[in-house]
């Protein structure tokens, strides 16, 4: 028995506020309705809950006055229906129900009414009730408006807040809080426990600290990772507070937790473009460093050793040249995994060792480097080297070839061989090319290096004395040979040191000695003395016209008395100055171009002769090769050891023998070892042939009696 | 008793004007609830009596017929009871204290 009624007074008024008055009694309507309007309201009225609702959406009132006991739609029915539509959320609506019923206050709670008002009305407060309700609900939507906005930052942001009640144990936690743990919303004191017990036990005592310095008063951030009960891992970022506003009696700190698990991912595989190698998976330079970097402290507070290796595969290139990169890449995979496994192996092995850390790290290329902290002694650091030499030497099979690669090791000891990173990476690297140099698939340490080398060098200076004292040194003679006759023309004197038990010492060991200390100029001085007698000696002994050569070092040809000091043998062995010549190389000639060129010109004033010597291995200006007073070209042996069949090579030397003739030079190819090489020198025109196809250097004796008559060789008839 | 509470009338919103119209207004709809009423309990139709009662009694509250009021509560009482004896009677007294709530309208403030 529903009436209708047509809708009345919805001619809303602007700017005021509409109310909804929904009651099946038409004197409740009206009474209510003037005293609404007397209040200032604009009132749309209704007689039941169907038309109610629609109004309701239609004009989005600010409050809805509805009667619970209705035929039809009643009050709860409507409640509920208002509060499950969207924009029927907030809005208050206000039960009307009689004094008897409080029963039904209640439920109409739970089907979502905000207020009642209980008839009889007493209408002097009715009003101020209406619009009391109205305001708190305002006030209600704009609470719940910025909570919203707070909960929606806190959920983009994963951030929670929390209020921590020490003494009592318990954890107040925004919404956002129980997300991030995956847990619905529980009590402060099941909270509480939650989070104590997912803190990972590696953080749990750094937790304990934080938490005692924020009681204390400190503000701190203190991340762990936190294992939930669903089974997850979380990386959180708790901010602690212990505001000074909030000094109460009791015992709190404030704070944030935050979810940052997928920002320390996101900073996880930056560092691992940025630290680590990509080809290997292992740390890079810089990676390696910083590793370095922190160990040296360590090492510096504990008054331990480093042991930095520097490690170079021996012939990597090869197998990248040979194979293609993605062997060569798939070498140096193994090749680290093998390191890896070595210095595990030796971790494990190595209990004896203290607290030995290894690290490894590729530098670039076939470079690799290792370092072990901790050590208390260097006993065991030749051992784990070549535990990885062997390690690395082992086949590998790449692209179906069985690839062996040996590797170089240098080792540099903090704090001995340098207190600093990049002195101990530097030294490293210069005891692995002492391997090098040394044949290769060595470990090689760094005071070793420096030892041997300062050793040797103060052994070898004492004993050079002694030698010029002791006539140790001795000139040897090596034939330079007319290309045609194969008529001796000259000889080039070479010294030699004859030593005691060591026997023959070879120049390229003592000369940088002599350089070094000086002993050089004295040296000299001896050779050309010894080979101007010489000369003078054989003289005597043949007709044919000949020439002796000396060389000069660098030091020799910098010495201001170099010119006084030949002057003085030339008048002391009676020596004819046209037949002593110097040899000089082109790279001592280019250091200083000009006083070279002042110097070359007194020696050519003094009627000496002048070769220039290892021709086209050196830097060298033909402006200058055009100015300076010369007699020969000597071809540098590199050039002609692969004569005829090497074309460039043909091509060089060919290059040079024109070149000297243009500028009116004479021709010496040095190092010619076979028959073919002095037919193809012939073809070109080389005047002077010197090589041991003729004749190895040789003790004066021997020498002299080459100049008897012209060499023969089998095949020349 | 009174038949109208005068304080209860003085309360209402609004002037003269509007009273008559709230009293107006009252009439229609508790002869309308009261023919409700008796149809319900000719027909036994004891939900329909017994909204019909709810709402007078709070309507009539409303205007001061506070002896009318009481009347539909016991009605309602009854019902919710299921002491159904007096019913018919007690509807009867009703609508002769609704006759004296329309005399009394009537003769002090609708003329």
């Amino acid at each position: 028995m529903e009436r209708r009624m047509p809708i009345k007074g919805n001619i809303q008024k602007a700017g005021l506020e509409t109310i909804i008055l929904i009651d099946d009694d038409p004197v409740s309507r009206l009474v209510m309705s003037e005293s609404l309007h007397e209040a200032g309201f604009s009132v749309i009225e209704t007689n039941n809950g169907h038309d109610g609702l629609s109004i309701f959406i239609e004009q989005q009132p600010a409050l809805i006055l509805v009667d619970l006991q209705m035929p039809g739609m009643d009050g709860y029915t409507f409640c509920k229906s208002v509060r499950s539509v969207p924009q029927g959320q907030d809005i208050p609506i206000v039960v009307v129900t009689g004094l008897d019923d409080v029963e039904s206050i209640e439920r109409a709670y739970d089907c979502g009414a905000t207020d009642f008002i209980i008839k009889p009305i007493r209408w002097s407060v009715f009003r101020h009730r209406i619009q009391y309700i109205l305001r708190s609900s305002k006030a209600m939507q704009s609470a719940q408006r910025s909570s919203n906005l707070l909960a929606e930052a806190q959920r983009v942001a994963k951030l929670g807040n929390w209020t921590w009640d020490l003494d009592n144990q318990k954890l107040f936690v925004s919404e956002e809080s129980y997300r991030i743990f995956g847990v619905p919303r529980v009590d402060p004191g099941v909270f509480h426990k939650l989070l104590l017990n997912s803190v990972d036990k590696d953080d749990k005592n750094g937790f304990d600290i934080a938490v005692q310095k924020a009681s204390d008063g400190e503000t701190l951030d203190y991340a762990f990772q936190a294992r939930l009960p669903n089974g997850e891992t979380k990386t959180i970022l708790m901010h602690l507070d212990s505001s000074t506003e909030h000094l109460e009696p009791d015992h709190r700190i404030f704070g944030t937790i935050q979810d940052i698990t997928e920002q320390r991912k996101a900073e996880e595989s930056i560092r691992q473009l940025a630290y680590y190698d990509s080809i290997t998976g292992l740390p890079n330079r810089d990676l390696f460093k910083e590793h370095l970097s922190m160990a040296l402290h360590q090492a510096e507070r504990n008054k331990e050793k480093i042991a930095v290796m520097f490690l170079d595969l021996d012939n990597f290139k090869r197998v990248n040249d040979s194979l293609g990169h993605e062997a060569g890449d798939r070498l140096l995979k193994t090749i680290s995994e093998r390191l890896d496994e070595s210095l595990r192996s030796t971790d494990l092995a190595a209990r004896d060792m203290g607290d030995m850390n290894s690290s490894l790290a590729r530098l670039g290329g076939d470079e690799f480097t290792v370092m072990l902290s901790g050590l208390h002694g260097i006993e065991h650091v030749e051992m784990i080297g070549q535990r990885i030499l062997e390690r690395i030497a082992e086949p590998i099979m790449l692209s179906g070839n069985r690839v062996c690669v040996s590797s170089s090791i240098g080792v540099a000891i903090y704090p001995e061989d340098g207190e600093d990173l990049d002195t101990l990476l530097r030294n490293a690297d210069a005891a692995m090319y002492e391997v090098k140099s040394q044949g290769r698939n060595g470990v090689f340490f760094y005071d070793n290096v420096l030892r041997q080398q300062s050793h040797d060098r103060v052994q070898l200076e004492s004993e050079l004395h002694t030698a010029i004292e002791e006539d140790q040194l001795t000139l040897f003679y090596q034939p330079k040979v007319d290309a045609e006759t194969c008529q001796v023309l000259g000889f080039e004197a070479l010294i030699r040191w004859i030593h005691p038990e060591r026997g023959m010492v070879s120049p390229i060991d003592f000369i940088p000695v002599a350089e070094e200390s000086g002993l050089i100029i004295p040296m000299g001085a001896w050779v050309i003395k010894t080979a101007c007698r010489q000369y003078q000696a054989w003289r005597k002994l043949t007709d044919s016209e000949f020439s002796v050569s000396v060389n000069l070092s660098a030091h020799q040809f910098a010495d201001e008395h170099l010119l006084t000091t030949i002057r003085d043998i030339l008048l002391e062995t009676e020596m004819p100055a046209q037949y002593l010549e110097f040899e000089i190389t082109e790279t001592v000639l280019m250091q200083d171009a000009d006083t070279a060129m002042r110097i070359l010109d007194q020696m050519k004033v003094m009627g000496l002769k002048v070769s220039i010597d290892d021709f086209g291995t050196g830097y060298s200006s033909i402006s200058y090769l055009k100015h300076f007073p010369a007699d020969v070209l000597k071809i540098d042996r590199a050039f002609v050891k692969d004569l005829p069949h090497d074309e460039q090579d043909a091509t060089i030397t060919n290059a040079i023998i024109l070149l000297a003739k243009a500028l009116n030079m004479g021709l010496v190819a040095e190092g010619v070892e076979t028959e073919a090489q002095l037919q193809w020198m012939r073809e070109k025109g080389c005047d002077q042939i010197q090589g041991y196809l003729f004749s190895p250097p040789v003790p004066p004796e021997k020498a002299g009696a080459m100049l008897d008559k012209p060499f023969s060789l089998a095949d020349d008839v | 008793m009174d038949v109208l509470d005068v304080q209860i009338l003085k309360l209402l919103p609004g002037d003269s004007e509007v009273l008559q119209k709230i009293l107006n207004v009252f009439l229609r709809s508790s002869e309308e609830l009261m023919v409700s009423m008796e149809n319900g309990v000719e027909e036994h139709d004891l939900d329909q009596v017994a909204l019909a009662a709810h709402t007078l009694k709070s309507s009539s509250a409303m205007v001061g017929a506070m002896d009318l009021s009481r009347l539909c509560k016991e009605i309602e009482a009854m019902i919710q009871k299921d002491e159904l004896s007096g019913l018919e009677v007690m509807v009867q007294e009703a609508r002769q204290s609704r006759l004296l709530v329309e005399g009394e309208c009537q003769s002090r403030y609708l003329k």
